[in-house]
């Protein structure tokens, strides 16, 4: 049976209102993450930081940490230990203008990871101890502006690796961020009008809230590891390579506080947790590695400029959009070809060697939807469109109209003939009462002094390639004897956005069994590659796996049920007849947790009656399963939209965010309630990044002026005061099984630039240099 | 509805003066200036005495403190009275996450007090215990959201169905600020509730949630 067909009725699949499995740990507090293991006789770790952007380390004395009472081990960038196991400088696939070191000797960002790291028997003895070291610093320049560092006379930050220009160059296409289609001076010559503008976005900091740590422990030749991480099989990859046998390494993940992206922090869980097991290496303890600085200098959406170039015609239709861009990281114009029509598309990314934190990829960045934000805010505005009319004169797929993509794609691959970005618009539109709402560029003030303004943003709905991760996950499923128990087999890696939950929606109703009665518990040592989603939309990623095990154990229940067996030694044996004499097992179904005869539905027993029945005799229910899957050219055919209402303070410029929409097509979706918390989860965190989150350098230093949560603000409870709307579609244009497409990422990155088209509406003025903080705003009002 | 532009200074105001905020009373309720339930130093308790009950020693952490720096101090923790040796300068989130186990308490700002994943209840009023000394709350009654499951107080029920978690991180703390909430006022409004939970931080930002669960277990405890 293919893993595409569908269910022809679903119960827990959809269904609002099923308790969480995590619910009562997560909500009593019982729940575990990396920051509450606690091991007998642990002791702890930190790193020493570096206090300058760009300098060398000449000479480091840690003879006075060392005897500082209560140290147990120092570890330091010069030690033998890199040599004995051919450290590789850990460049690994650092999608990034920063490669990142363990414990640099050249450091290249205020607070990076620099000469040592000190383990001792408490955490304050480690903050103590790390004061003491003596360390003689050669200051180098720095840059922390891009577009400085890729100026003509800008000084060469790294001349050992070019001596000529602080653009990074790999030769991969992703490094080096090209995207190009068709001829954009061809386009340009057939538009109607052509615009050009700037963009820019401050860098940002994910703010996990937990910060990251790792624990490891030697027992014998085994070493275990709880590391804050979403991959721990790749965790436990990289360790084997340095710690022996990978069999012989156990990590596990408990639960994480909120950590976004999974990608974005692999450099973390490569070389975080090696820390930790080097310590406890050394010191024969269980050691807890500390990195409490992590939740601001990890991760995050990077500081970028954008020179964008658009020619389009007088009805909306784009013809051309050309984007120059210098940033840390590439991934940008990517989206903008998947999911439209425009035919001539040249994206060119520099991405030079700066003085920040590196800064990953995020296939849907703040970068990705910034671009298409503001390309379709301006065509509108120029041609007085309503938003909508543009979004849907260009909808499409690789250069494509949506109507080829109809004929092309969706029809002869299976798919329904669906316009999702119509129904998409359909069911948000109205709740948000744009057709009310929508007003010329700065021409309703409210009674309160206000100005009153309103955007609307639509991409493509959040998908990951199925190609890329489809084959990776593998997962067990056991049904207990005598019990209905269904116990989901896999290793644990929960994000937040109850996969656990959703994995057992799925076996429930490919099984037939009750929500309630399967289980989903870590097991982490099965060897299996994966089990719960990495990011957020890791059902569509490991979904296959659970249909296909699910699909597995059924066939062995309805087997076994159908099968005589005789069993026992001389003179022992017995006969066993089949529960349902005469039946074959496609005579049978299971539903609610009773197995019954299809053409007589009389004719039924219990699953616990099923499972209990001789079980001596019979083989275990347990069956192992994964899919793998190829398509030759991916499809984004989903969409999603976000509306928002603003009201702009012309006297102090802050932006009051009233009424958020959100519509989304999910393609199949399988909880309700976790689907709208990505919603509206996205679209707090998304307007934070757009109206407040961002760091501040000093430009004279280079150093993080806010780098704490006083001083860093994201978005509380009252910083969306107006009403939230959420709208689900489901339209089953994914690759996943039952038509998936996903949630997630896309939510936080699309909202993240809608305001660049509220504050234009609302003032009839373009600010697109994110975060558009009240300063920017009474800027353009003329104010200051 | 109210602008939370104060959110960090409200969080340790208590709820049922609301209005004024003084600098000495901020501070007093910030834990930073000592109370008068301070119990006196007590010379030559050996290290391991630290802590009644506690899952794991600290006795190096005792053992690197100067003697006499340290206080007894009784605590009662969801209806469990420890006796607790607590550093002057220790702080109750410490006290009671690293000797006594409460691991409900969080960490996310690092000590800043500026999310509220570490509040616990104190006589009655949700206080942001990473700024609070342990030796000021000797004698006082301290709940903490692993208490408030114990008792089966709705809002966890309610907390679950609502979706009022992602990734969990904060959620005792909305906990113990709800169940404050709600010790005080029985029917809470949605501008209640907001104006109580401005102060709790949640990056995956299950805000929205929190009001419907609020006022469902609002609704369970009038039934009871």
């Amino acid at each position: 049976m293919s893993i595409y067909t569908t269910l022809s009725s679903y119960n827990a699949i959809g269904k609002s209102g099923l308790r969480r499995k995590d619910g009562y740990e997560k909500a009593s507090g019982t729940g575990l993450y990396t920051r509450d293991i606690y091991l007998p006789g642990m002791l702890y770790a930190k790193m020493y930081l570096s206090p300058y952007p760009h300098a060398r380390i000449k000479r480091l004395d840690t003879r006075a940490v060392e005897a500082y009472p209560g140290v147990r081990s120092v570890f330091r960038y010069d030690d033998t230990w890199f040599k004995d196991v051919k450290w590789e400088n850990w460049v690994l696939w650092t999608l990034s203008h920063q490669t990142q070191q363990l414990l640099a000797q050249e450091v290249n960002w205020t607070g990076e990871p620099a000469g040592f790291a000190v383990c001792a028997d408490t955490p304050g003895i480690c903050n103590e101890a790390l004061k003491l070291a003596r360390i003689e610093w050669e200051l180098l320049p720095f840059e922390i502006d891009p577009e400085k560092a890729v100026a003509p006379n800008a000084v060469i930050l790294q001349p050992d690796v070019n001596p000529t220009t602080n653009v990074r160059h790999s030769g991969s296409q992703l490094f080096e961020g090209y995207e190009v289609h068709g001829y954009v001076e061809k386009g340009f010559a057939e538009s109607d009008q052509v615009v050009e503008f700037r963009w820019s976005e401050e860098e940002t900091t994910v703010a996990g809230v937990e910060a990251l740590s790792s624990v490891a422990v030697f027992r014998g030749e085994y070493l275990e590891v709880w590391a804050h991480n979403q991959i721990p099989m790749r965790t436990q990859t990289l360790l084997s390579r340095y710690f022996g046998n990978h069999l012989k390494i156990h990590v596990h993940s408990p639960y994480q506080g909120a950590q976004f992206g999974f990608e974005n922090w692999i450099i973390y869980y490569a070389w975080f947790p090696m820390l930790a097991c080097i310590f406890a290496q050394r010191t024969k303890k269980p050691v807890k590695h500390l990195y409490d600085e992590s939740y601001f200098h990890a991760g995050g959406y990077e500081h970028g400029v954008h020179n964008i170039k658009v020619g389009f015609k007088n009805d909306g239709t784009i013809m051309a959009v050309q984007d120059r861009s210098v940033r840390a990281s590439a991934e940008v114009h990517g989206k903008l070809w998947q999911g439209t029509s425009i035919p001539n598309l040249f994206g060119a990314t520099e991405i030079p060697y700066i003085n920040r934190p590196a800064a990953i990829c995020y296939r849907h960045g703040m970068r990705a939807c910034g671009l298409w934000n503001n390309v379709f805010f301006r065509v509108a505005a120029e041609t007085g469109l309503d938003p909508h009319v543009v979004a849907v004169k260009n909808d499409g797929c690789h250069g494509h109209p949506i109507s080829w993509v109809d004929e092309n794609v969706k029809k002869p691959k299976g798919f329904p003939v669906f316009n999702s970005l119509d129904a998409v618009f359909k069911a948000g539109r109205e709740v948000f009462g744009w057709d009310e709402k929508y007003h010329a560029p700065g021409a309703r003030m409210l009674p309160n002094g206000r100005l009153h303004g309103v955007s609307m943003a639509h991409s493509i709905a959040w998908s990951p390639d199925p190609n890329l991760y489809f084959q990776a996950f593998q997962m067990g499923i056991n049904v207990q004897r005598k019990t209905p128990l269904v116990r989901v087999l896999a290793r644990h890696a929960d994000g937040g956005w109850n996969h656990e939950s959703t994995l057992c929606r799925v076996v429930a109703d490919e099984i037939g069994v009750k929500y309630e009665d399967v289980e989903f518990r870590p097991f982490d040592d099965t060897g299996l590659d994966a089990a719960a989603g990495e990011g957020s939309a890791g059902l569509v990623r490991t979904l296959p796996m659970a249909v296909d095990t699910a699909r597995k154990i059924k066939a062995l229940i309805l087997a076994q049920c159908t099968t005589p067996t005789r069993a026992g030694t001389e003179p022992d044996v017995v006969d066993v007849p089949a529960q349902f004499q005469g039946c074959r097992p496609e005579d049978l179904d299971i539903k609610d947790s009773v197995v019954f005869e299809k053409a007589r539905p009389d004719n039924r027993k219990t699953l616990e009656e099923v499972v209990s029945y001789n079980w001596q005799y019979y083989q275990p229910f347990i069956a192992f399963g994964g899919a793998q899957m190829h398509h030759e050219e991916i499809y984004y055919m989903g969409r999603q939209a976000t509306w928002v209402e603003v009201e702009v303070d012309p006297e102090t410029g802050e932006i009051e965010i009233k009424t958020v929409v959100n519509s989304n097509d999910v393609g199949k979706c399988f909880d309700p309630d976790g689907v709208n918390a990505q919603q509206y989860g996205g679209s707090y965190m998304g307007l934070s990044h757009g109206r407040q989150d961002g760091k501040v350098y000093d430009p004279d230093t280079g150093v993080v002026l806010n780098d704490n949560l006083i001083d860093y603000k994201w978005f509380s409870f009252n910083d969306i005061t107006g009403p939230m709307h959420q709208r689900i579609v489901e339209s089953g244009l994914g690759y996943a099984p039952y038509g998936a497409i996903g949630i997630g990422e896309s939510l936080g990155a699309v909202t993240s630039t809608i305001l660049a088209g509220a504050v234009y509406n609302a003032t009839g003025k373009w600010i697109t240099d994110f975060p558009i903080t009240p300063d920017k705003v009474l800027k353009a009002l003329g104010k200051i | 509805m109210p602008k939370d532009k104060d959110r960090r200074t409200k969080k340790v105001t208590p709820r049922e003066s609301s209005g004024t905020l003084s600098r000495r009373g901020f501070l007093k309720d910030a834990g930073l200036i000592a109370g008068g339930s301070i119990v006196g130093p007590i010379a030559g308790v050996s290290p391991s005495a630290a802590a009644v009950k506690a899952p794991e020693s600290t006795a190096s952490e005792v053992s690197a403190s100067a003697a006499g720096a340290f206080q007894k101090i009784k605590l009662t923790v969801n209806g469990e009275t420890y006796e607790v040796l607590a550093d002057a300068e220790e702080s109750l989130r410490d006290c009671l996450r690293e000797k006594l186990g409460y691991l409900s308490i969080k960490d996310m700002c690092l000590g800043h007090g500026a999310c509220g994943s570490c509040t616990v209840i104190v006589d009655g009023r949700p206080i942001l215990s990473c700024l609070t000394l342990a030796v000021e709350c000797g004698g006082r009654k301290i709940e903490t959201a692993e208490g408030i499951a114990l008792s089966k107080h709705p809002l966890i029920e309610t907390y679950i169905m609502n979706y009022c978690m992602q990734c969990g991180y904060c959620t005792p703390g909305f906990i113990c600020t709800s169940k404050a909430l709600l010790d005080n006022n029985p029917d809470p409004t949605e501008a209640d509730i907001r104006e109580a939970l401005a102060g709790n931080l949640c990056r995956c930002a299950t805000y929205l949630r929190h009001i419907p669960a609020v006022q469902q277990a609002a609704r369970a405890l009038k039934g009871k």
